[in-house]
């Protein structure tokens, strides 16, 4: 319990890039979303519904995803997303920023025995 | 699917009908209809499905415009009114409990207040004359916790107001094993009004709730 509260305070700041991966791959719905992320995490992280939707209403906002309504023949209709082209460019960059992050946190928090010495 | 539908409609309640929140709304309703189907798919029981799905969204808070921009002085005009009215009817349901001594106290208090609310009604109007069209902030999440808060208090008000009365009707009768003795339909009144009468305080929750309800109607412009 307490990792998963740990893990998730590490992720918020990445969600919008988590979901701009998942549409990356391909347009989607809400809940298919959380369920992307879900099997991508191999059932170690799940994304909360609130935290979802102020994400998507974010990334909308912001120009880097487009929604329509997919056609629902019987209840309520889906809401699907696609990224923009600014989007896929805000993602690249995110990808890349994380790549530099890392490296650079790995080594300020991570003791090597070089540094011990 | 209709719960689900209910739950939404929860979800949204004091929000005006816009075109933001009607797809918002719709969005959250497939989504959840969604997480029900594939529960079900994955063999839960219809019922616990639902449940799990509606779990997982309680608020909305924090997802839509908070901030609503309300014209106050007919908001606070508005609720006045209806708090008049919550009185009077309090007043008159209060009007046979006369024969009892707690019911003379109920009126005097429910007149009291109309008088005060009244007046403060006569203070609005005078003050809505020099300008009235201060638009103010509200946070309209806020207003709902507080209206939250309200309702719980007063239950536990009631509550308490029952215990006492049991207490001081009946504890002895218990404590001693001694059979409860009404001499007559008089005696009875007494009883039972003693019970109802601090049901007539539901005015208080019920005008904090009108507050979040005609909320949607003062909104002024801000939202598309």
């Amino acid at each position: 319990m307490k990792e998963q509260t740990i893990s998730s305070e590490l992720i918020r700041g990445h969600i919008d890039t988590i979901i701009l991966r998942i549409l990356d791959e391909g347009d989607n719905y809400g809940y298919e979303i959380i369920k992307a992320i879900s099997l991508a995490s191999q059932g170690e992280y799940e994304l909360k519904e609130p935290s979802l939707y102020t994400s998507l209403k974010r990334l909308e906002a912001g120009g880097l995803i487009a929604s329509y309504w997919g056609d629902q023949s019987q209840g309520g209709r889906r809401k699907y997303y696609r990224i923009t082209a600014a989007g896929q460019t805000a993602y690249h960059k995110a990808v890349a920023d994380w790549h530099y992050a890392k490296q650079l946190i790995g080594k300020l928090i991570e003791r090597s025995t070089a540094a011990d010495e | 699917m209709s719960n689900l539908k209910q739950h939404v409609d929860n979800l949204f309640r004091g929000y005006r009908e816009t075109a933001q929140v009607r797809d918002m709304k719709e969005e959250i309703l497939g989504n959840l209809e969604a997480k029900t189907a594939d529960l079900i798919a994955q063999g839960w029981d219809e019922e616990d499905a639902k449940h799990h799905a509606v779990a997982s969204i309680t608020s909305i808070d924090g997802l839509m415009d908070e901030e609503v921009k309300i014209a106050m002085k007919p908001f606070l005009l508005d609720l006045t009114q209806w708090t008049l009215i919550f009185l009077l009817l309090a007043w008159i349901i209060a009007i046979p409990s006369r024969a009892v001594g707690a019911g003379v106290l109920a009126q005097l208090v429910i007149m009291i207040s109309l008088i005060c609310v009244g007046c403060w009604y006569v203070i609005l109007l005078l003050l809505m004359r020099h300008n009235s069209d201060g638009l103010r902030l509200v946070h309209r999440g806020k207003l709902t916790r507080i209206v939250r808060v309200v309702w719980g208090l007063w239950i536990v008000f009631l509550l308490i107001c029952w215990l006492d009365v049991t207490g001081m009707l009946f504890a002895s009768n218990i404590w001693f094993g001694r059979p409860i003795e009404i001499s007559g339909p008089y005696q009875f009144a007494v009883i039972v009004y003693q019970y109802i009468l601090p049901l007539l305080s539901l005015i208080v929750p019920l005008s904090a709730r009108t507050a979040l309800r005609i909320l949607p109607r003062h909104e002024r412009g801000g939202m598309a």
